[in-house]
């Protein structure tokens, strides 16, 4: 609300009061001078005087406090919105003097407002991960986020008013933003930029509306599909291969089947062996979707493991356990090596139990017939230390690096008759991610492999030996 | 009776495949891997060669450029197996010089009639 009083009449009270005083004066006068008829120089003389008074209080009231008003309005314009006028009169200049401080007042929390408004908008165009400028319609830059600077090696000051072809030097992008200005519609586009190592961005070109700018602008985002680009390649792949996977098995049982049907059936022998093959082959199929299914479980942390503290100990006598039957049949000597004590690790233990499950079952299939597998565990630090050692035929130097690829394996015919999916050490590896730990392995052809796993300790719980 | 030579790394397959054939009265020669594959085609000298994509030691597509660019084995039509559809696209495509593809899984049934096509129009 405005500080002004409201007027009376439509004039004002005072400038009415002032009037009813003035002809009170002058009635005064008239009666005086009917009275006494004074001479001249003493009319002369009281109207001197009462002259000076009334000039003395015009420059007082009106004229001092004027001036003032104005050298700190004029130092309002400059913009220091600071201070304020200390007039407090209860007249018309009063007033005057309260309105121009209330005119500062509202504009600073307006200029304040605008500013705020600004940096808001600056700070959300320096935390977008996208690139963006804004450009007229010749392309000189009005604006450059944060992201454009580093990737560009420019700067908002540098390249303000400079021409973006100047900034930007590629050809693509020129062709990008002349379609925008031949077409007026908005243009979308994958291109290779350089920033100076060669990135992929999807450039989009969109109309800047209402700039103050004659003829309005246009404002280029920049996305970085660099690291999309390629984890879209690696996607593509793992579905050609899980593809190829799934398909190798039911080519068997497809082709088997007809062949079946087509009148194979007449001979029992061969009847039964491909019935076999069959059902081998279907055996595979399920191995693999549920390993595919697993893996996809523990990578898109679909399935939150059951955190809580696991005794390795019990784990690995258990796993060890389930395999005793079959390295029997192979003459394998399976050892377990604990110490005493071994403190339990943070986990879940049915994801540990997969981890154990998958590297014995590996050690059992690659080692020859009476060969040993050692399964050990020690507390090393603030760590468990946990190791599946075999001496059997062990990894060639140059497949190392892979095995814990999806689908690689270091001797396709072979795996395939161990009934491998090429999926069992991706699983590992996921697993252990998952807890924080790492995993290592130390091959040799001819000499056996080793594959160490460390997981954190949960706390200071400790399981012994019974 | 034509001999066909089927390389195949598959152990299944490649019995399914040689039962099929030898069913039909065809002489069966295999190999498991790109290299003897290779080395067959060039000694044996076959009427029709079965040739997967995915092979240890070399891959059927180096294979197929191989057997085309010896002029022994120049004229011998290949047929490619693959699980991987594009890839046979591509090699078809790329003229590395198969004559027809099947694609994985396929019908025992259709793999004799593609065979029996290209036998006779090599007769011709």
């Amino acid at each position: 609300m405005s500080p002004v009083a409201k007027p009376f009449l439509g004039i004002g009270w005072r400038p009415l009061i002032s009037y009813f005083f003035l002809f009170l004066g002058f009635l005064a006068l008239a009666q005086l001078y009917a009275l006494h008829k004074p001479i001249l120089w003493e009319m002369g003389v009281v109207i001197f005087i009462s002259a000076a008074i009334l000039a003395w209080i015009t420059y007082r009231r009106l004229i001092n406090p004027i001036e003032e008003m104005s050298s700190i309005a004029q130092d309002m314009a400059r913009g220091n919105l600071e201070q304020e006028i200390r007039i407090f009169a209860q007249d018309e200049t009063g007033d005057l003097a309260r309105s121009i401080n209330y005119l500062s007042r509202e504009l600073k929390k307006n200029i304040d407002d605008v500013i705020s408004e600004k940096n808001k908008v600056q700070a959300i165009l320096a935390s977008m991960c996208d690139g963006v400028i804004a450009m007229d319609n010749w392309g000189r830059v009005i604006l450059v986020n944060p992201i454009v600077e580093k990737f560009f090696g420019t700067t908002q000051e540098a390249s303000k008013g400079k021409n973006i072809r100047r900034v930007i030097r590629n050809s693509d992008f020129e062709k990008v933003l002349n379609q925008f200005l031949e077409t007026g519609r908005p243009v979308q586009k994958q291109i290779q930029l350089m920033t100076p190592e060669p990135r992929l961005f999807r450039v989009q070109v969109t109309p800047l509306m209402d700039t103050g700018v004659d003829g309005g602008g246009m404002v280029a985002l920049l996305r970085d599909f660099t690291g999309r680009k390629k984890l879209e390649e690696m996607r593509s792949e793992f579905v050609a291969n899980v593809s190829h996977e799934l398909r190798t098995p039911l080519t068997s049982i497809k082709g088997f089947t007809e062949t079946l049907l087509d009148g194979a059936l007449e001979d029992a022998q061969t009847t039964k062996h491909f019935l076999e093959i069959i059902y081998v082959e279907s055996e595979r199929l399920t191995r693999l979707i549920d390993e595919l299914l697993n893996l996809s479980k523990i990578e898109d942390h679909k399935v939150a493991p059951d955190w809580q503290p696991v005794s390795m100990h019990e784990l690995m006598e258990r796993t060890v356990a389930i395999f005793k039957p079959r390295a029997a049949e192979k003459d394998l000597n399976i050892e377990v090596v604990l110490p005493e004590k071994l403190p339990m690790v943070h986990g879940d233990p049915d994801m540990l139990g997969q981890v154990l499950i998958n590297l014995i079952d590996n050690a059992v299939s690659y080692t020859q017939n009476g060969g040993m597998i050692r399964v050990s565990a020690q507390s090393s630090g603030d760590k468990v230390k946990v190791e599946v050692q075999d001496n059997g035929i062990g990894i060639p130097e140059d497949s190392i690096s892979r095995v814990f690829e999806r689908f690689y394996r270091v001797d396709k015919a072979r795996s395939r008759e161990q009934g491998g999916t090429g999926l069992g050490l991706s699983i590992v590896k996921h697993i252990i991610d998952v807890h924080h730990g790492s995993v290592q392995v130390k091959s040799k052809v001819g000499e056996g492999s080793t594959f160490t796993f460390e997981l954190p300790v949960n706390g200071h719980n400790t399981s012994t030996v019974v | 009776m034509p001999r066909i030579l089927v390389v195949e790394d598959e152990k299944n397959i490649l019995e399914l495949v040689r039962f099929n054939l030898e069913r039909e009265g065809y002489q069966v020669l295999t190999a498991l891997d790109g290299v003897r594959g290779l080395e067959l085609a060039r000694t044996e000298a076959p009427d029709l060669i079965l040739l997967d994509v995915m092979l240890p030691e070399m891959d059927g597509l180096e294979v197929c450029l191989e057997l085309r660019n010896d002029t022994m084995t120049k004229s011998i039509p290949i047929i490619m197996l693959s699980a991987r559809a594009e890839e046979l696209d591509r090699m078809l495509g790329l003229e590395m010089g198969a004559d027809d593809y099947v694609t994985k899984p396929f019908s025992p049934r259709e793999l004799s009639a593609k065979i029996k096509n290209r036998l006779n129009e090599n007769k011709h």
